[in-house]
């Protein structure tokens, strides 16, 4: 059975490495340049499947959330806190890589609308939940009960803050900031973001993959040190 | 014991103790006091600006004394076991999640409303032509955040670091209820109509009283 999940592993990572290489020349040879915003724009083939797996990662922690409250199975606890360090650093590169396509198109970093916003409350919410959750005993269900009732929150609340923001903006209009940028792309660079986006989304399930195996050995040594300590 | 008689033995046992110490009271006034005065001296605004950053400032000075007071609840409950011995009642869980967030709303909004006359007398504001909604819209954005926040700080307070925890995750939360409330009172400071911000509040309020509601038998298990 090692020997069978270690071909599956070889084989996933010769795969995403592969899918990886062939996203950067999608992105920087096949996709035509931007006419206004030139090379700067090659940033959204990463910004916008980065956002993607983070909104998507913290989806699954909401679902494994609710799961773990229902089942109480160790797994779903595994897999929720998994999901949502993940989506964390996905965000993380959501946060980054935006200003710094901000400031030569909008001419500033940053700008308090709803999707930026609602983005940084986010990230401040699982960067809490894996906060205290790291303060909380590995031991019993009290960590993963805790956990998953943040988990759960934290993710309702996010339409909330989009809600608040979007009806506040509606009170002081602000200067019009880019149109949409789906509208009207271009076939090449169509194919070049959609490829990046199955991309990001495989990407996501491989780390993932990786986490939860981590997540289990962790709680093995806690477990063994935890008997070391009785005896 | 029924449930109703139960959230009133709760809550009169809160209120009791609040009354004979004033410890929560005293501390969470004092501190959105302290925070109304620091920002006067940060910013010194004039009348205008007052207008301008006023419902803002009340609402950070709230939100500050909020956290300190939702800490203070639960650390009498911490002392010998108060807690466990209310969880072994014949009670629903609901019901004390409902006693704790009552016995809340009430400690913040005595501290609001002691903060208010204060705030109008250093920043030379007249808030008695709309005294009443700003009142209301207090109340509408206390119950949400203590509805949050009492769900919250059962949840930070089984951290190793206690109450440390508190504000980091329920600011955050709070986005939407401060955005709101900021904005409501901002409309009534301006003149305009809040009826946006209190209906906004009141489906904040019902999200987050139905959430706490929901959850709040799990945090407190054993």
């Amino acid at each position: 059975m090692d020997r069978n999940r270690a071909i599956i592993d070889s084989l996933l990572l010769l795969l995403t490495g592969a899918a990886m290489a062939v996203n950067l020349w999608l992105i920087f040879y096949f996709a035509p340049l931007e006419r206004t915003m030139g090379l700067i724009q090659k940033i959204f083939y990463f910004h916008v499947p980065s956002a993607w797996v983070a909104f998507l990662a913290f989806f699954i922690t909401f679902l494994m959330s609710i799961g773990y409250l229902a089942s109480r199975r160790d797994w779903f606890d595994r897999a929720a806190s998994s999901s949502a360090s993940i989506g964390t650093v996905f965000c993380t590169i959501v946060l980054v890589t935006g200003p710094i396509w901000a400031r030569p198109v909008w001419g500033i970093w940053w700008t308090w609308d709803a999707r930026l916003t609602s983005t940084l409350v986010l990230w401040f919410i699982y960067v809490a939940y894996l906060l205290i959750r790291s303060y909380l005993p590995a031991s019993g269900t009290k960590r993963g009960t805790l956990s998953a009732v943040v988990g759960i929150i934290g993710f309702l609340n996010v339409p909330l803050v989009y809600m608040s923001i979007r009806w506040w903006r509606t009170q002081h209009p602000q200067p019009v900031i880019a149109g949409g940028e789906g509208s009207g792309l271009e076939p090449r660079m169509k194919l070049a973001f959609f490829f990046s986006l199955a991309v990001f989304t495989l990407l996501y399930a491989v780390i993932l993959r990786y986490r939860m195996r981590q997540s289990f050995i962790d709680g093995r040594v806690e477990k063994l040190l935890e008997e070391r300590r009785r005896s | 014991m029924s449930d109703f008689s139960g959230l009133i033995a709760i809550l009169r046992k809160d209120i009791l103790i609040e009354f004979r110490t004033r410890q929560a009271l005293i501390s969470m006034t004092l501190f959105a006091l302290l925070t109304v005065l620091l920002l006067a001296f940060a910013f010194e605004p004039t009348r205008e600006e007052t207008a301008l950053i006023g419902p803002g400032l009340l609402w950070v000075a709230f939100a500050f004394a909020g956290t300190i007071g939702l800490e203070h609840t639960l650390s009498t409950e911490r002392e010998e076991g108060g807690l466990e011995a209310l969880l072994l009642a014949p009670l629903d869980r609901s019901t004390i999640y409902f006693a704790k967030l009552i016995a809340n709303v009430i400690f913040m909004t005595v501290a609001e409303f002691l903060t208010i006359p204060v705030f109008v007398v250093f920043y030379n504001m007249n808030l008695i032509p709309f005294l009443g909604p700003l009142l209301l819209l207090n109340l509408l954005g206390t119950i949400g955040f203590c509805a949050v926040g009492t769900l919250l700080s059962v949840i930070t307070a089984q951290t190793k670091l206690r109450g440390v925890l508190l504000p980091i995750i329920l600011f955050p939360m709070i986005v939407p209820i401060l955005l709101a409330a900021v904005e409501g009172t901002g409309a009534l400071f301006r003149g305009d109509s809040p009826v946006g911000a209190f209906r906004l509040l009141i489906v904040y309020d019902i999200v987050f009283v139905v959430g706490g509601f929901l959850t709040f038998g799990f945090v407190v298990e054993e």
